[in-house]
């Protein structure tokens, strides 16, 4: 914090000797005396900044590499939890009892849930660093792959899944595909984990001409989500609390990390739902 | 016939514990710390299958890696990467040089691992 203070306060001492440069002329009678003085140590502020950014960028990149070295030494340790985890509740090191065995797939589904939050933390971090338009993507592609990559567990649960878009090709979107693959990957997931065996998804693709939008809508016959949890659905960690029977590791990340993505990119993410019938979820993208 | 399959691997817990389920699974399991170790191990035997660690001391996973494709005797032997390091670049990186397969260590379990090795000793059979 200190560092960043003087940073700010070397920047407006600069700006201002600056200014008083660039206005020289109109008050130089006043200056005149002090003229060689100032443009001095103007030099020497000049310096002295630039040895500061440069720095400080160098501690930026240092962090960022101890970042990614303690991410992995997490990681490994993760796996050396997990491992051993999985291989008692095998009986690879003699059987098990069911009391002992229940005990430890606690400590398994625990340690997975650890998991996935460290998966998602570069990815949080990184948001915020996210700009408009650098890549393009293409929405109907994405959305059909993501289909395909999900086939089995759809044909697991018996799940009738369609899709429908329009037959002509449509304006790319200005979304990094990293990004709008997630968002429609958290989305299909949700459908596909929260309806029940021998339900539906629905999956729309639409073009609005004349408001220059494209909208996706997936809607599903699932659980829903109830009337006074709705409202918090988008919150971090929040999870509704007839999830825990489908999916009982869920993060409450999902939904929250989709919205934050969309709006970065000015599109709208919302939704209609009934508890026990089903869920729709709409996101407007703008072109 | 047994299958015999190399794991190069530097942490000696993980690595045990992937020999005793491989095992378990009647694969004969030789097993190595680092990429000098592995590379006499392969002037010696010929495994079926081997499984790379790619942060080892010494020589890293990578330039094991392309020893191994770019000497005749063993760039038939499928390699399954096994390793923490997943960003994008490794990941294409391992493919380029002749992986067969990226697992990321933290997101797979012994057995998962298992089905995947005789998964490709299976195609590589057929």
């Amino acid at each position: 914090m200190p560092m960043k203070y003087l940073h700010h306060c070397l920047f407006f001492i600069t700006l201002i000797l600056f200014l008083v440069l660039i206005l020289r002329p109109l008050i130089s009678p006043f200056l005149a005396i002090f003229s060689y003085l100032t443009e001095l140590f103007l030099c020497l502020l000049i310096i002295l900044f630039s040895l500061r950014l440069l720095s400080f960028y160098k501690q930026q990149r240092e962090f960022s590499h101890l970042n990614s070295l303690f991410i992995h030494r997490l990681n490994t340790l993760l796996t050396e939890i997990k491992w051993p985890l999985e291989m008692l509740l095998n009986n690879n090191f003699g059987t098990l009892s069911q009391e002992q065995k229940e005990v430890i797939s606690q400590i398994s589904e625990k340690n997975n849930e650890v998991n996935r939050l460290i998966t998602s933390l570069p990815l949080l971090s990184s948001l915020e660093k996210l700009k408009i338009s650098d890549q393009l993507s293409n929405l109907k592609e994405i959305v059909q792959s993501i289909i395909d990559s999900c086939r089995k567990e759809i044909n697991k649960k018996k799940i009738a899944l369609t899709f429908v878009s329009p037959s002509e090709s449509l304006p790319p979107l200005k979304i990094n595909p990293f990004w709008l693959e997630l968002v429609i990957q958290i989305l299909i997931d949700n459908a596909i984990k929260y309806t029940p065996p021998g339900g539906r998804i629905d999956i729309l693709v639409s073009f609005d001409k004349n408001k220059k939008n494209i909208i996706f809508e997936i809607e599903d016959t699932g659980i829903g989500i109830k009337k006074e949890e709705q409202k918090k659905i988008f919150q971090k960690n929040f999870r509704g609390s007839n999830t825990f029977n489908f999916n009982p590791t869920g993060s409450g990340t999902g939904l929250y990390l989709a919205k934050k993505i969309i709006k970065k990119y000015r599109g709208e993410i919302w939704f209609k739902s009934e508890e026990n019938q089903g869920t729709r979820f709409f996101i407007r993208f703008p072109l | 016939m047994q299958k015999k399959i190399l794991i190069i691997e530097d942490d000696s817990f993980l690595r045990e514990l992937l020999a005793k389920k491989l095992t378990a699974n009647g694969f004969k399991v030789g097993q190595t710390a680092d990429g000098q170790g592995a590379l006499s191990y392969l002037k010696e035997q010929k495994p079926d299958l081997i499984i790379l660690d790619l942060l080892l001391p010494k020589i890293d996973g990578f330039e094991v890696l392309s020893k191994i494709k770019n000497d005749p005797q063993t760039s038939s032997i499928p390699i399954l990467i096994l390793s923490n390091l997943a960003h994008k670049e490794e990941i294409e990186r391992g493919f380029k040089l002749g992986a067969l397969d990226f697992l990321i260590k933290s997101q797979y379990t012994p057995e998962e691992i298992v089905v995947k090795v005789k998964e490709i000793l299976e195609k590589k059979s057929e």
